[in-house]
Order: structure tokens, then C-alpha cells, then sequence
């Protein structure tokens, strides 16, 4: 087992006194049934967001830096442990919680297409990474209680204004031109190329969080 | 074999070690050949630090009464051993210097003083 | 592998309002050291740096014969730690303190957790945080202990604890160094603990090092000299750490060296740790 699974795997043990508390977030696909799989990606993302936090916190109540100062596992190694955590969260969001919320629209009459929920996933993914990759050397290097209203803050706006977005620029983008209709019908009836997009910009800011994540913890050894 | 280290002695823990060792030695308790306890056998039994068992091995051994063989531990050395011999008349001495001083303190002659050791001999 | 288990070298650490600076000792393997010192002295600090919690600004650590840094996760296979305090999530019960430790130890052995528990009088299956701090300290050391540590370091485990619990530690750790082989550091106020069971000594004095070797070369190079007022010449001011005059006459600590017989009228008295910790606080000493 290599030291970031090792990590893992200290992560899920440290965190699954709370997961009872998870089963909350089943309910949201029933709540948001009627909107449509990108909205719900969307709020989705930023549950994701919020509880990423968690992990952080529960690090920091427990001062749990010295159970990992004392473990034998390099510092990279700990840091991806933490990543893997953290989209492991995101994955069980995305497997289990969009399709849940296609299937209960489904159910209550609604049609989301396939190739929405595909879209979904791929945008729901995309904006995990954005705030993860935001939040997590932040958390690292302050802490979690100093960096918790920074690490949310942005993305409340965020979201507050794609809602606003989809009622009220969306037609205003409507009238700037056939074009950008297009663009967005197309994105619709061929989800896999923006997916894709989407996952592979995602994975990137990943990536690049990551390293600076590193150094951000090395940094709280300098101390 | 048995070693006493008490807190209200004046004596240092080793030195106390080492004196019981060496009287265990006299009285025959502990033959020629024989081995001690391992240092930290005997550290671990008196609950004392390695080190203050390992001083006082290490100064019964410089003066003669004890051996150490490397990797096997310290082992008692033969009474006839002539370091032993030397510390032991080293010992005489300075108890019969005592008893000088103390006599002339106390007035006493050569002469009973040497009657005094005649007496003491023969109980002996 | 040399005899040394623990080389500490020139190390200095700036932190904030507080700085180590130039401190060296060692430990040989196979024997106990207690590092001892005022709180806030950089006791801590010093376990901190030692287990690469905190990047020292100068100088050297080894361990087996590592650098600290370059080889910490070798390093940190064969060390067993015990905290002042739990490291643990405190909502984990005892069998989740395993799992989590488990995970990162090769040489892990569940029956030797188990041995260990069971004496301890160690639950399974109760939450760390309703452990009492004796408990909790006996949870850390069967973690320190059920995989293969070479070298154990303790900060300040005996606070909290009863006579009896403290004897049954300081027994614990005279049995795992008796194979000659591991070697033990531990912090602590509790120096009576440390008279008869530390092999080496190291005291740390705001930041600094005031003596490291061993214990009865501490012990038999300071004195404790009381006398009357009459009998304090200003000659023997000079020579006096920690001075205490009152109406029934004066105390303090001197060297030994300095005084091989009591002068006149005054008394000469074996020193304590506890003593010469107490008067040398009291004084800022020349380095």
C-alpha cells in the first residue's frame, strides 16, 4: 500500500464517526427533483465545497499534525493521501447522487436526457476541482478555523450568481446572438467533448493545487 | 545473592553495590568463577539506572575482585588473585592506621595497642 | 550502526519570542536520558525538532545514524512516540487508535498491542476521549511499544499519573532497554523519577543547554551549602548559584569542585535534581 493510500485510508477513519451525518445529502436529489441535472450539479458542487472543510476541521480539533508528524510517510505522500479523500468524496456525490437525482426527476415527470446528466457530472466534477483547489492549500497552510469563511465565501457567490445567471442573462445571452445559442444547444445534444473538457480542466487544477499544496505544508513545519 | 541499597545511607548507590559484592566475595557467598548478575539484570532488580550498576562493576573490577568477559558478563575473581590481595591489605591498613590514631587520641601505648590486636586475634 | 542512537547537533530554532539555540547531546543505545528543564525552556521544542514536527534552523539531528529530515520515514518505523497529550481523533475507540496505527507500522504486532492492552487494562471498544489521562498516556505507549521501536520518546508522560502508575512506567522502560539495544528519552518535571532511573541527563535552560552527560556526574558536581549569616563573606557570595539568605542564615548551590570540605561553621549537603534545578532557575548562569 503506497503512503497516500495509507492516508486515505486514516482519513476515512478519521471522518466516519461523522459520515452518519452524510446520509443528509441523500435527500437533496429528492428536494432539487425539478431542476435540471446541470442545476443540480451545481448545488452539488458546492456541497462539495462546504464539506471538503470538514476533514480540515476535524484535523485541527483533534490536532491530529502530530499523529501525522510521528507516521512514517513522506509529505507528498501525505498530501495526495488528503487529495484522494477529498475527490473520493466527490466521486460518491457524482455516482450516486446525480443519477439519483435523474432517476427521482424521471419519476416525477421530468426529462433530463442522458447527455444532460453526462454534462452534469462533467461540470459537477469541474467545480469540485475549482474550489477544491482553491481551498485546500489555504487550509493547510491557515488552518481551517481562520480559512473557513475565505474557502466558502467565494463560491456562495459563485453559486448565488449562476442561479441568477440561468433566469436572467440567459436570455439576455440569448438575444447577444445565434452563436452563443448554438453553442450552448450544442453542448446539450453532444455533451462528451465538454465533459471531457471539463474533466481534463478539472484534473489540471487538481494537479497544480497539489504541488502547491506541498509546499504549503512543508511551509507549516518552518514554524 | 543479595543486594540492599538503602536510600539513608550516606554511602552512593555504587559504592554500596560495591561493598556488598566484595563482602559477599570474603564470606565465600560468592565463589571463584562465578558470574554476577548481568548489569542490566541488576539495574532492572534494584530500579536503579544502568549506568551506577555499571560503575560499580567497573571499579571491582579495576580493583581486582571481579572480571569482565567480553559479551558473557563479569564473573568473580579467584580470591588467591593478586590485585584482590592488594586491596585487601590496602583495607588492613588503613583500619589499623585508624586504630593508631585513635589510640594515640586516647592516650594509649604502642605496647596495648599491640596487646589489644593479640586479644582480638585469638577470638578470631 | 555506531553506538549512538540519538545525535543532537548544534541545533538552534528561532520561534517567534522564544529561540533554542546551540544545544548538542546524544544518546548511546541501550540506555535512559531525561531532559529536564522550566517549562517554556524548549523541552518540547527540542522532541518536536528531534521528530521533525518543527524544521530547525541550524545544525544537525541523527537518528540511527540518519539525518532527521532526509531519511524521516525510515526513521519514524522504528521510533515510538508518546505525547503529552493524545494525538488521536477523540471520538476513535481504542480498536480505531489500532487501526489508524496499524496502517503505517511494517513491524505492527497485534499480539503485542493485545499483550499490552490487557495489562493496561486498555477497552477496545471505549472512546479515547472517555480514557483518563492515565489511560490515555498507557494507550500511547502500547502504540509505541506493539511495533519495533529502537528508540522511545516521551514528553512529559508521567504528569497525571499516580505513584503507582509512575513506578509501573519507569519499570516498563528500565525492561525495554534491558536487552541493550533501544534507548529511551523522556521529558518531565518529575525529577525523583529520573534519580534513580536516567542514565544521562540533559537540562535545558531558557533555550540553552546547561549540562548533558550523565546523571552522577549532575549529581556529584554540585553541592548545597547552608551556613549563618556570619559565615558569608562576600568571597564566597561570588561562589554561591541561587543564594538564599533569611534570618536563620543563608543556602545555595556551589560547585563541588569548589568545596571539597565545608568551611567553617557551614554544612555541606548532597544536591537533589530537583535542588539544582531550583537554584539554578533562580539565577541568570554565565554560559
Amino acid at each position: 500500500m503506497t503512503g497516500a493510500v495509507k492516508m486515505f485510508r486514516l482519513d476515512l477513519l478519521s471522518m466516519q464517526v461523522y459520515f452518519k451525518s452524510y446520509v443528509v445529502f441523500f435527500l437533496y436529489p429528492l428536494l432539487f427533483a425539478w431542476w435540471e441535472p446541470v442545476g443540480m450539479a451545481v448545488m452539488a458542487g458546492m456541497m462539495l465545497a462546504m464539506l471538503g472543510g470538514s476533514i480540515f476541521s476535524v484535523q485541527e480539533k483533534n490536532k491530529l499534525e502530530r499523529l501525522y508528524g510521528m507516521l512514517s510517510i513522506s509529505d507528498s505522500s501525505l498530501v495526495a493521501g488528503r487529495y484522494l479523500f477529498l475527490l473520493a468524496n466527490c466521486l460518491t456525490v457524482q455516482l450516486v447522487i446525480l443519477p439519483l437525482h435523474f432517476v427521482v426527476s424521471r419519476l416525477i415527470g421530468k426529462t433530463p436526457s442522458g447527455s444532460e446528466l453526462l454534462f452534469a457530472m462533467g461540470l459537477s466534477y469541474f467545480l469540485f476541482w475549482l474550489q477544491c483547489s482553491y481551498q485546500i492549500p489555504l487550509f493547510i497552510k491557515f488552518g481551517y478555523t481562520k480559512m473557513r469563511i475565505w474557502a466558502t465565501a467565494p463560491f456562495i457567490v459563485i453559486a448565488l450568481s449562476s442561479v441568477l445567471f440561468t433566469y436572467t442573462l440567459g436570455d439576455a445571452l440569448k438575444a447577444r446572438g445565434p452563436y452563443l445559442e448554438k453553442a450552448i444547444y450544442y453542448m446539450y445534444i453532444n455533451p462528451l467533448q465538454p465533459m471531457l473538457t471539463l474533466i481534463a480542466l478539472g484534473t489540471l487544477l487538481g494537479a497544480v493545487s497539489y504541488l502547491i499544496s506541498i509546499g504549503a505544508y512543508r511551509s507549516t513545519k518552518r514554524r | 545473592m543479595k543486594i540492599i541499597i538503602s536510600n539513608s545511607s550516606p554511602l552512593p548507590i555504587y559504592e554500596q553495590i560495591k561493598q556488598q559484592v566484595k563482602a559477599a566475595i570474603l564470606s565465600g557467598e560468592l565463589k571463584e568463577n562465578e558470574p554476577l548478575p548481568s548489569l542490566r539484570e541488576l539495574a532492572k532488580d534494584l530500579k536503579i539506572s544502568v549506568l551506577t550498576t555499571m560503575r560499580a562493576y567497573n571499579e571491582l573490577e579495576q580493583e581486582g575482585f571481579v572480571t569482565s568477559i567480553q559479551g558473557k558478563g563479569y564473573y568473580v575473581m579467584p580470591r588467591g588473585s593478586q590485585l584482590m590481595q592488594e586491596q585487601f591489605l590496602r583495607e588492613v591498613e588503613r583500619a589499623l592506621e585508624e586504630a593508631v590514631k585513635a589510640a594515640a587520641m586516647a592516650n594509649i601505648s604502642g605496647e596495648q595497642l599491640m596487646e589489644m590486636l593479640k586479644l582480638l586475634l585469638e577470638v578470631e | 550502526m555506531s553506538n549512538t542512537l540519538l545525535d543532537v547537533r548544534a541545533v538552534s530554532k528561532n520561534y517567534g519570542s522564544f529561540a533554542l539555540r546551540d544545544v548538542s547531546f546524544s544518546i548511546p543505545k541501550g540506555y535512559i536520558m531525561g531532559l529536564i528543564g522550566p517549562n517554556g525552556a524548549g523541552k518540547t521544542t527540542l522532541i518536536h525538532l528531534i521528530l521533525n514536527l518543527l524544521r530547525r534552523d541550524s545544525g544537525e539531528i541523527q537518528v540511527f545514524g540518519l539525518d532527521n529530515i532526509a531519511d524521516d520515514s525510515a526513521i519514524k518505523q522504528q521510533v515510538g512516540v508518546v505525547f503529552d497529550s493524545v494525538p488521536y481523533v477523540e471520538d476513535w475507540k481504542v480498536k480505531d487508535v489500532v487501526k489508524a496505527m496499524s496502517l503505517f507500522y511494517d513491524s505492527w504486532s497485534q499480539s503485542r498491542f493485545l499483550e499490552l492492552a490487557e495489562k493496561f487494562h486498555l477497552d477496545m471498544g471505549k472512546k479515547v476521549k472517555e480514557l483518563s489521562r492515565g489511560m490515555q498516556t498507557k494507550l500511547m505507549l502500547a502504540c509505541a511499544l506493539a511495533h519495533e521501536a529502537k528508540l522511545l520518546i516521551l514528553d512529559e508522560p508521567t504528569s497525571g499519573m499516580d505513584p503507582v502508575a509512575r513506578d509501573e512506567l519507569m519499570d516498563m522502560l528500565r525492561q525495554y532497554i534491558a536487552d541493550g539495544e533501544k534507548s529511551v528519552l523522556f521529558s518531565t518535571h518529575i525529577t525523583s523519577d529520573l534519580e534513580r532511573a536516567a542514565d544521562f541527563i540533559t537540562y535545558i535552560r531558557n533555550g540553552q543547554l546547561f549540562f548533558t552527560g550523565p546523571t552522577d556526574e549532575l549529581l556529584e558536581g554540585w553541592r548545597l551549602l547552608k551556613g549563618g549569616r556570619s559565615e558569608l563573606t562576600n568571597e564566597l557570595r561570588e561562589k554561591i548559584v541561587g543564594l538564599r539568605e533569611h534570618h536563620a542564615g543563608f543556602d545555595g548551590l556551589v560547585k563541588a569542585k569548589d568545596f571539597p570540605a565545608p568551611p567553617d561553621g557551614c554544612v555541606l549537603d548532597q544536591a537533589s535534581i530537583e535542588d539544582i534545578m531550583l537554584y539554578t532557575a533562580k539565577e541568570a548562569m554565565p554560559s
